[in-house]
């Protein structure tokens, strides 16, 4: 882990092993959220940005992934919403696509459109999870959540998840 | 347990998330239970989708040289003053600070004697007109010895002269 005091102290080092030990887990939350990798590289690259301006009021006591991540969300959900304002231009061919193309849709695909179904919160844990297999406790502890509820979220990600997959692409079942 | 209490914690399961007790529960369900088996087979293959689809070729798309580039773009987002401040303003600046200095010694060291007023004759009024002996400044149009001024208590230790001639 990289000393906190340092990076407040705005050593460049200690910046590029912060980010060499980060830029994975934040890159899969921000394609979590984001759905898209072009957006996704751009958000973790604008949250790391804020992190280094505002380096001077971090509490060595807080846990500096925790505040990272959180600074990733926010930055998401603003272009989100950014997204939201600038007409749903990829929602409208989708539709299209999915009746011409579902038989041939592979599972990852899949469960891409899937997690469109979940909220926010919930993209973050299943990425989190998924990404290197974080366990409830580690991704609890980033989110700021105990690990029942982290594994709860998940739970109840999947039923929607699965819900909407057998709903959408009825031959997944078969 | 029955088979939609199973089936909705199979993702649980397969993710290895659930508790000892309840896993082997599970598992045992499992072992007799074929429409379990097969929703666990469905769960396998969400938990694979998401895994490729969080995997590492689909996360390689971060920048390799991100800290750099967050680097440099915040060093030239910094006001300019702050960084790119020339030697040669720095010694223009510590040469003006030097200089005041200078002068405020000299200033104070020429009118060392300067003797004026007793500063208890200004203690209690504000105005209050007083002779002079000399004038503290010299002034050669000014002929007379002795002339009258006016002293003013600005703050406690400032008084304000002004001469009439
Ligand atoms: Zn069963």
């Amino acid at each position: 882990m990289v000393d906190t005091k340092r990076l407040r102290l705005g050593d460049e080092d200690a910046f590029r092993e912060f980010v060499g030990e980060t830029k994975r887990l934040l890159m899969s939350v921000s394609y979590g959220i984001l759905l898209n990798t072009e957006d996704a590289s751009d958000a973790v690259q604008d949250a790391y940005l804020r992190f280094w301006r505002s380096r001077e009021r971090l509490d060595s006591a807080g846990y500096i992934k925790a505040y990272l991540v959180q600074i990733l969300k926010n930055v998401c959900l603003s272009m989100l919403k950014k997204r939201a304002n600038t007409v749903g231009m990829d929602e409208i061919p989708e539709q299209g696509r999915r009746e011409n193309t579902s038989s041939r849709l592979d599972d990852k695909e899949l469960v891409s459109r899937a997690m469109t179904v979940l909220k926010e919160k919930e993209r973050m844990i299943v990425a989190m999870i998924h990404y290197e297999n974080l366990d409830s406790a580690e991704v609890g502890e980033i989110l700021g959540l105990s690990p029942s509820t982290v594994r709860s979220h998940y739970q109840s990600a999947r039923i929607r998840m699965k819900n909407y997959i057998i709903r959408n692409f009825p031959e997944f079942v078969r | 347990m029955k088979c939609k209490e199973i089936q909705d914690i199979l993702s649980l399961y397969h993710q290895g998330l659930l508790d000892t007790d309840l896993a082997e529960q599970v598992a045992r369900h499992l072992s007799h239970c074929e429409s379990c088996k097969e929703a666990l087979m469905q769960e396998k293959r969400i938990s694979d989708g998401l895994n490729d689809l969080f995997g590492r070729d689909e996360m390689s798309s971060v920048p390799e040289d991100i800290a750099e580039l967050v680097l440099e773009k915040s060093q030239r987002e910094l006001p300019v003053k702050l960084h790119r401040r020339s030697p040669v303003k720095l010694i223009f600046r510590f040469g003006a600070v030097a200089a005041t200095v200078l002068l405020t010694l000299w200033l104070s060291f020429l009118f060392r004697h300067s003797p004026a007023v007793e500063i208890d004759m200004v203690q209690d009024a504000p105005v209050r007109t007083v002779l002079f002996s000399d004038s503290p400044v010299r002034t050669p149009q000014i002929r007379e010895v002795q002339r009258k001024a006016t002293v003013t208590r600005l703050k406690e230790n400032v008084i304000w002269i002004s001469y009439k001639n």
